[in-house]
Formats: C-alpha cells, structure tokens, sequence
C-alpha cells in the first residue's frame, strides 16, 4: 500500500502501479469470467477449468454452494455438481463477487467511509441493477451485476494505491461536503470513474462493462450502443446511495436528472420500489449468512 | 365508473407490476432450468462417453503391457541361452586352460568325471581343434624298421 504524498501522479502512472499491486491478481480470473459471460459459445468447461486452476477459489465456491443460503437437499462436492445444482449464471456471479471481494479486504475507517461500507454499496448496486434487468426487462443482467460489482473500482484503486491522499480526500469531504467526482478531479486531477474506465480498458473488459465503470455518473458521456445500460448502473448507484447503502457523504445530483433517466428506461417508481425492497432483503439475507463479506 | 379511486388506480398499478416481474422471474427460471438440465445431460453425456474412452485407452494399454511382458520374457530367454553359451565356453577355455591330468606312460587325459580318455579325443571335444593323424621319423624308426631303412636309402640316393 502506497502512502507516500504523490499529489500528481498521473493517470498512466497510477495503472502501472496497479499492474505492481496486489490489485492486479484478480486481473486474470475477472478477465475470463467477464469474456465467458460475454461470450454465448462458452460451453460449461471453460468455467469448470477457470475454477479449477485456482484452489482457494473452488474451495470458496464449494462453501457457498454448501450454505445455508442456497439450502440445497445434498453436499456439494465438486465444481460440476455446483454448476448443475445453482446454475452457471449463479457460479458466474460467486466467482466474480468473491474475486472482487479481495480487493476490499482490511483498510481504514474514516468519516463514515470504510473498504467494508464500498462493498456493501458495490454489492447493493450490483444486485439492483441485476433485478431490474430481471424483473423489468427479463434479461438475466449478468452484465449489469458485473457492472454494479465494479462500477467503483476506481475508487477502491485509489483507496489503496493513494492511500493517504484518499485519506484526506474523506475527511476534506466531511467538513465540506461535495460530489466525489469533483473532489477527486481537483486533488488527483482524474475521478474514480476515469480511473475505472482506464483499467477496464486496460484489462480487455467488454465494451458495455467499461461504458457502465467509466461513466456511471455521466451516462450521457457513454456511446449510444451502451447507454441505456449505463443509464441503469446510474439509477441503481443513485437509489443505493439514497436508501442507506452510501459508502461517503456527500451531496446526490439532481433528481430531475434521475427522473429522466427512469423516463429514459420506462421504467415506474414502483417497480423500483419494489425491486428496491427485493435487494434489501436479498442483502438482508446475505449480510446473515455472511459468506460475502469482504 | 369514469373516475376510479386514485389510490385503488396505484394499487392495481402495483399489483399489475408485481405480476410482470413474477412473469420475467419465471420465464428466466424455466430458461435457467433448462439449461440446467442440458447442462446435466451434457456432462451425463460425456461421462459415459469418457468412461468408454478410457476403457478403451486402459484396454490398449493393457495389450501394450502384454506385448511388452512377451517381448521381455524373449529377451530374457535369449539372454539366458546366451550366458549358458558363454558360460560353457568360459569352461572349456578353463579347462583348457588348467591343469590338465595327464598319464606319464600312455599320455591319456583324466576327464571332470575321472575317466581316462585319449588326448586327441579329449582336446577336440573341449575345444575346436580338429586331428589330423600322421606317424613321426622316431616311432616310423621303432615300429616298422625296414620301411624306416628304405626311406633311409631313398633318401640318400637323391
């Protein structure tokens, strides 16, 4: 972890310093589970032998298929039998969770803000998004759980390789609240989304997923193709945030920008209320058993 | 009814909602379970074909095996035929090579059995040389004197 005061480091500069950190050992499994979920003609073995080259993954795997929470009627004890028995776009989402899950591991408490409360709110995104694709849209939103999980990557990357300006960026935000994005560009002269945008294209991400990390807080920056899609992350951050799954404090854009996005999607308030209610409990139930805690 | 309660209007709104996603939740889960149940087949599948291939692999190898077992027990024969060979050679050079007991007067040859055996019999069966027969000027001398004395003659005529 980099705590050196380095008010300038550069764009560039920072992601080669992510290639030199810790961040980059989730680079290879997120990679490929991103391009298997992107790819329709990946068969059920290219999964099996993404798990299987790493043990503590399929160890981590098997203990979520064997928990309370699916409450399957038989031990699970093998990669395959996972695939069949909670189904691949399930497995999918577990291996990505948990891959991400190591980048918020330990970490300072600061202001309200801590590594614990960002993958709360990542996680809370991310399972937003996903049901509205679901319930809404019936698409089964693989991408847009992905999007959801790491649309903060960039800050996450920030909170460990500059740490200590990250630091006091928090408390800066504490006695003078504003948006994030604008507190960053003036200390680092990037925000968290650029910085996300950067290493998803660096890592090969597919289009879609870097549109949706890059300009969740400037849908309208996005190329046509992916932006209503982005459109979505933008909803789910800002409904997360607003109903307590924050990570810092600090003033939302304004609604009527919200509203038109909803409009944009034809989506209705009470379907995302209800799609709402469905993700508190989920995270509810989640937060109980506990296996996706960072 | 042209104006219906404002409230009972959203609740239908809601309720309507609610039924369309449980419509995309279940569609989804049917499309999932069939997947899932291809998925299963699949690798049902191709147990059963990879058991079959496998049987067929260990079989091969199994005959490999076998082959290999015959085609050793051969070496090991002829190996075995080979050190007898040499073994038999090595002896006779031995005996050949040895002391030979030899009789003072009538120069038979003591064989490994103790019998007496004449020297010419007894070298060409322990070795390869072969006997040709001839009789020298001192035993022509001693056993046929007159032919010894014409040779003599003989010789001195020339």
């Amino acid at each position: 972890m980099d705590t050196e005061k380095s008010p300038n480091i550069s764009l560039s500069g920072l992601l080669e310093r992510v290639e030199i950190s810790a961040i980059s050992s989730i680079k290879g499994t997120v990679s490929a589970i991103l391009s298997i979920i992107n790819d329709p003609a990946a068969g059920s073995s290219d999964l099996i032998q993404l798990i299987e080259v790493d043990p503590p993954l399929t160890a981590k795997i098997l203990r979520v298929a064997n928990s309370s929470y699916y409450a399957l009627s038989r031990t699970i004890s093998d990669v395959q039998q996972a695939l069949i028995w909670i189904g691949s776009d399930t497995l999918k989402e577990i291996i990505l969770t948990q891959k991400m899950s190591e980048l918020f591991q330990d970490g300072t408490s600061i202001c309200g803000y801590s590594r614990r409360q960002l993958w709360r709110h990542s996680l809370a995104v991310a399972l937003f998004a996903k049901t509205v694709y679901r319930r809404e849209f019936g698409e089964k939103g693989n991408n847009a759980y992905a999007a959801g999980l790491m649309h903060d990557i960039g800050v996450i990357v920030e909170d460990q390789l500059l740490h200590r300006d990250f630091m006091l960026l928090m408390q800066g935000m504490e006695s003078a609240p504003q948006a994030l994005s604008v507190a960053e560009s003036s200390l680092f002269g990037y925000d968290h989304g650029r910085v996300g945008r950067a290493l998803a294209e660096s890592w090969n991400f597919p289009s879609e997923l870097t549109e949706g990390i890059g300009f969740h807080h400037d849908p309208e920056g996005a190329g046509e193709e992916h932006r209503l899609f982005v459109k979505a992350i933008f909803i789910a951050d800002y409904l997360m945030f607003e109903q307590g799954y924050g990570y810092v404090a600090m003033p939302l854009p304004e609604r009527e920008i919200l509203q038109q996005y909803v409009r944009d999607l034809g989506l209705q308030w009470y379907a995302l209320r209800l799609i709402g209610e469905l993700v508190r409990d989920e995270l509810e139930r989640i937060e109980q058993k506990g296996y996706l805690s960072a | 009814m042209s104006t219906r309660d404002p409230k009972l209007s959203q609740r239908i709104d809601e309720l309507e909602t609610q039924v369309r996603h449980l419509g995309n939740e279940l569609r989804l889960t049917k499309q999932e379970y069939e997947e899932a149940t291809s998925r299963y087949l699949d690798i049902y599948c191709n147990l059963e074909k990879k058991v079959s291939e496998r049987t067929r692999e260990l079989d091969a190898a199994n005959r490999r095996l076998l082959d290999e077992i015959e085609d050793r027990k051969r070496t090991e024969a002829e190996k075995e035929q080979l050190i007898d060979q040499l073994q038999k050679a090595m002896q006779e050079v031995k005996v050949l090579s040895g002391f030979l007991p030899i009789c003072a007067s009538c120069k038979k040859i003591r064989d490994d059995t103790g019998y007496w055996r004449q020297i010419e019999e007894y070298i060409s069966t322990h070795s390869n040389a072969l006997f040709s027969h001839g009789i020298c000027p001192e035993c022509t001398k001693k056993l046929y004197p007159e032919f010894h004395e014409e040779m003599l003659r003989r010789g001195k005529k020339k």
